[in-house]
């Protein structure tokens, strides 16, 4: 680890991913993540950028420790300062991941309390009250109560759902969270509300971010450091007002220049017309 | 102009453990030939039910619909199941907002797109693969070919969204339902999809209903817009009246929370004071009251009707006129 304050680093990782036909033969190999090195800071958040497929997710699943790496390895510096590689066979309770579909992540058989209390069982929490406590104000955090406690996966609208990953990450106190388009299916105003409660949570607690976007605003507001993916490497990489100001790769300009448009009348058609 | 699909006083209904939950209530709104029509709200709003509604999408069980659904001079909502699934992927297709849900994961993506092309044309199994193959390129996946062959949990998010996209986009639809199409994508990425749908429409004269809450990608693509609020419609407009002069404190407040690259990264992003209160607790009065800026006692004391402003423009607020001159005003838009 090259100084204190990092708590996870990644160095030379690669991730290749292979289909076998009927017959066992190799029929493709795609290299989803291709030698890439970062490091996440305590109380500072690095966003990945990039395009879509560019093996941003990939990348995540590998310092969760979900998918083992084809070469390359993560260490993880723990609380008490010892540091461990990361390993699928005992996933670090540290780092906690918010997945890019939360649908698919969510056990439909559960309600939504003991979803999260499960996080916290697996961590070796077990005292009813303490896991009725941490739950409550977890979901307090994204904005649910009691009632929606109660409910299953299905009865909740695709934004909710996506609060409950945040919820259930956030359960098990970490200090590494790995935010997968935590944002995206969710309208500005809640939005804003979970970005500033993130950063909230940042200055108390001090926790590190990797928050894969691809969405620029969120970038500037979120992240100090950002690394712009493609094609399974990490072709530039600098502090986030540098990034702005001088985008060195290709894809990082084109990436800044396509702002959306706020108006109609912005349009590319009306602008013809009116 | 006759309108492809007219949804007249829907309601729609769940049994909970705690009771019935009404997530839709009352919601009318029509879409042209042509037309893109978008429905914008908060999470938790109702537009996706709205949208799975129309397509008697919901678990049969536990849902109840009410008012009507006309699409071809007909009530959808009085279609048993077999009928519905003769409109559904065929007359009227879905962009699903979760792709998962909507892809068969032990199916190859090749087959998935070459039996919706063959569900519904006549032609031989090579042509529609090499048709499927063309779509999924016009969705900006690289390597087409090899994606054909490939699962869906061998795709990332956004390749899996577009997959969805060519999906629904393989039957010609007459009317296409986007339930928030583009979320995995980055803004090129986005445009390119966005240029694809307004490609069948113009090809096609198919309607397009447009769930998002980007109010970028509204200005970008809806001729008009409906803003939904905890299951009701509380505003409904020409795409430009909404942004030049939004009669609704709901919809102003949507407005003005939309973040900009260009705005201080150090101060907390503005957002509409408060949350949507929950389906069990839903106000006698203005649903947004607690919410609002703008509130009067007597928006308290009985449900507020949708009121017409001026032709193709409603809202569902007592003080909409005014506010609505006022912003006419300030924005220096004479009407
Ligand atoms: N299990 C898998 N098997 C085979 N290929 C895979 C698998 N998972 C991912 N890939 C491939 O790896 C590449 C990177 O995928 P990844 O999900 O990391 O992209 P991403 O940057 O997160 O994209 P998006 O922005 O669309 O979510 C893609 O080409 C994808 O098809
Ligand atoms: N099966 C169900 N049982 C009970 N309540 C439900 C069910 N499905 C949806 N709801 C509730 O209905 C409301 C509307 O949900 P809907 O999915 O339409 O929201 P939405 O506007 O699409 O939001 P989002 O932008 O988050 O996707 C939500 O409060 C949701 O919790
Ligand atoms: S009716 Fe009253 S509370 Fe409701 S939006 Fe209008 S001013 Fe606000
Ligand atoms: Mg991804
Ligand atoms: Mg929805």
């Amino acid at each position: 680890m090259n100084d204190d304050h990092t708590v996870l680093e990644a160095r030379n990782l690669s991730k290749t991913f292979s289909s076998r036909s009927l017959l066992g033969r190799t029929t493709s190999e795609t290299r989803a993540v291709d030698h890439v090195s970062l490091s996440l800071t305590a109380g500072k958040t690095y966003a990945l950028v990039g395009e879509s497929g560019s093996g941003k997710s990939t990348t995540g699943r590998l310092l969760q420790g979900l998918i083992s790496p084809s070469a390359g390895e993560v260490t993880i510096r723990a609380s008490n300062g010892s540091t461990s590689v990361q390993s699928i066979s005992r996933a670090n309770r540290d780092v906690q991941m918010i997945f890019q579909d939360p649908y698919s992540s969510l056990n439909p058989r559960r309600r939504i309390r003991g979803i999260l209390e499960e996080s916290l069982r697996i961590i070796g929490e077990r005292e009813p009250a303490v896991l009725r406590s941490k739950v409550d104000e977890a979901l307090a955090a994204v904005g649910f109560g009691e009632e929606h406690a109660q409910r299953y996966p299905h009865e909740f609208s695709g934004g909710q759902r996506q609060r409950i990953g945040i919820a259930r990450a956030l359960v098990v106190s970490p200090k590494i969270i790995i935010c997968d388009e935590p944002v995206s299916a969710l309208d500005v105003s809640i939005q804003a509300q979970i970005l500033n409660l993130l950063r909230k949570l940042q200055a108390e607690l001090g926790l590190a971010y990797l928050f894969i976007t691809h969405d620029m605003t969120v970038v500037r507001y979120l992240a100090h450091r950002v690394g712009v993916m493609h094609r399974g490497k990490i072709v530039e990489e600098a502090d986030t007002a540098d990034l702005f100001a001088n985008p060195q790769h290709d894809y990082t300009k084109r990436l800044l220049a396509s702002v959306p448009i706020h108006h109609p009348s912005q349009r590319a058609e009306a602008k013809g017309k009116n | 102009m006759t309108n492809l699909l007219e949804v007249v006083d829907l309601r729609t209904s769940f049994d909970t453990e705690r009771g019935t939950v009404t997530a839709v209530d009352g919601a009318s709104f029509t879409v042209a030939p042509g037309e893109v029509v978008g429905i914008v709200g908060e999470s938790g709003c109702g537009k996706s039910v709205t949208a799975e509604s129309i397509l008697q999408l919901l678990d049969p069980a536990s849902t109840t619909y009410s008012g009507q659904v006309r699409f071809g001079g007909e009530d959808l909502l009085t279609f048993g199941e077999t009928a519905m699934r003769r409109i559904r992927g065929n007359r009227i297709s879905m962009i699903f907002q979760d792709p998962m849900s909507a892809l068969n994961p032990v199916f190859t993506i090749g087959d998935q797109l070459t039996e919706a092309i063959l569900a519904h044309r006549r032609i031989g199994k090579q042509r529609a693969r090499s048709e499927a193959t063309e779509l999924l390129e016009k969705t900006g996946i690289p390597e087409p070919q090899r994606r054909m062959r490939q699962y869906p949990h061998q795709l990332s998010g956004g390749q899996r969204q577009r997959v969805m996209i060519a999906m629904a986009l393989s039957c010609d639809p007459e009317l296409l339902i986007a339930d928030e199409p583009t979320t995995a994508l980055d803004v090129t990425t986005q445009s390119q999809i966005l240029k694809l749908l307004i490609e069948l429409k113009d090809e096609f004269d198919a309607g397009i209903l447009f769930i998002t809450h980007d109010l970028g990608v509204v200005a970008e693509i809806c001729d008009r817009v409906v803003v939904m609020y905890l299951g009701e419609v509380v505003e409904s407009a020409n795409v430009h009246t909404l942004f030049d002069s939004p009669a609704h404190p709901y919809t102003r407040g949507l407005l003005a929370s939309t973040p900009d690259i260009a705005s201080d990264p150090s101060i907390d992003l503005p957002i509409i004071p408060g949350t949507v209160p929950t389906l069990h607790n839903v106000p006698v009065g203005c649903r947004f009251a607690d919410r609002c800026s703008f509130v009067l006692p007597e928006c308290r004391d009985r449900p507020i009707d949708l009121e017409v402003l001026s032709d193709g423009h409603s809202s569902r607020c007592i003080r909409s006129v005014k506010l609505f001159e006022d912003s006419a005003m300030s924005d220096g838009v004479a009407r």
